[in-house]
């Protein structure tokens, strides 16, 4: 709603498109194409808009389909993270450690290749899924393809452990060998609650003179878009 | 609100990270949507929660910037909008859902005038 509000109010601050916002800053030689070198905000914010994955940032990677695509993308490498959240852990806490997933795909590596079979990855599921999810037979028919697709680079309907550790790496963005929910992403800080504080809980503390002593105080939490 | 309850409640506005920042995790998807750079240092971040604050009409609110490791906005649950009340005893009285579907507006102003007896 404070985003609402402030295009209604400040039409001068919009630009037209996000291209043309990024154009206008970036491409200094004028070329139709923002290069890493014109770029000067990081590889991973580079990488998340070069959408098409061609090196270059172009009018190409701002279409409606681009979007969708990225879209999709996000959405898929959110389920894969949960399934190796949900599956693989040693102790039914969802964070899951990466040397703790390799542990558990030792201990279930019954064939010592060094590799996740079918078979194998059913009965690791069949100790470490939640009642719910044995019950969900539909979706669980689609766990080990979806797996699959994510991770086997090599097709060979086989998970390495290589491979899997792979994709743990690409799900971990912060590099700390941690996978956590979401709500506990941000490295180093945790919310007492998954949706915050509750009327009769404690504030969490904001810094000195955040609110008054002797009267309610309002605090309004929002940003620009 | 802020003009009608000032001087009987205390106000703070705090800016979050960029909800859609155009090279964020969830870029906007709206045509015409401001498009906003993810600040990468405090000092980003907090120019841009002025811009913002002065843009929004909210400049006479106080304004806290949250860190840029969001610890406000883990703590509170508050992202991308949220509005809370907190009472004198330093205790959360009320709080709406997450925006924009639970930001309301109506429940706080409710919620102000409980615990202001009003």
């Amino acid at each position: 709603m404070l985003a609402l509000l402030l295009v209604l109010q400040s039409p001068a601050t919009v630009a037209p498109t996000t291209w043309d916002f990024l154009s206008a800053k970036y491409d200094a030689d004028a070329d139709g194409r923002i290069s890493h070198a014109e770029y000067t905000r990081g590889v991973e914010a580079f990488a998340r808009l070069d959408r098409d994955g061609d090196g270059a940032l172009t009018p190409a990677d701002f279409t409606a389909q681009a979007a969708r695509a990225q879209g999709e993308s996000q959405r898929r490498g959110r389920e894969v993270q949960r399934l190796l959240m949900t599956r693989f852990q040693e102790d039914r806490v969802p964070d899951l450690g990466r040397d703790e997933m390799l542990r558990r795909l030792a201990a279930f590596d019954r064939d010592e290749d060094a590799a996740l079979s079918e078979a194998e990855f059913r009965a690791l599921t069949s100790w470490s899924a939640r009642p719910a999810e044995k019950t969900a037979t539909a979706a669980e028919a689609n766990v080990w393809p979806n797996l699959l697709r994510a991770a086997d680079a090599d097709a060979n309907a086989l998970l390495a452990h290589a491979e899997l550790a792979a994709l743990f790496d690409r799900c971990d963005a912060d590099r700390d060998g941690m996978l956590v929910p979401p709500f506990r992403a941000r490295r180093g800080v945790e919310s007492v609650r998954p949706d915050g504080p509750e009327p009769g809980d404690p504030a969490p503390p904001l810094g000195e003179a955040a609110w008054a002593v002797d009267r309610p105080t309002v605090l309004l939490f929002g940003s620009f878009t | 609100m802020h003009q009608n309850y000032g001087a009987l409640a205390e106000f703070r506005l705090i800016y979050l990270r960029e909800a859609h920042a155009v090279d964020g995790d969830s870029p906007p998807r709206a045509a015409g949507a401001p498009c906003v750079e993810d600040p990468v240092t405090l000092e980003e971040r907090t120019a841009l929660a002025q811009r913002f604050a002065h843009e929004s009409d909210l400049a006479a609110i106080p304004l806290l910037v949250d860190g840029m490791d969001d610890a406000a906005g883990i703590a509170y649950a508050a992202a991308p909008d949220r509005l809370y009340l907190i009472g004198a005893a330093g205790r959360v009285l009320w709080k709406s859902g997450k925006g924009p579907a639970g930001f309301d507006p109506a429940g706080l102003e409710a919620a102000i005038r409980t615990a202001l007896g009003l």
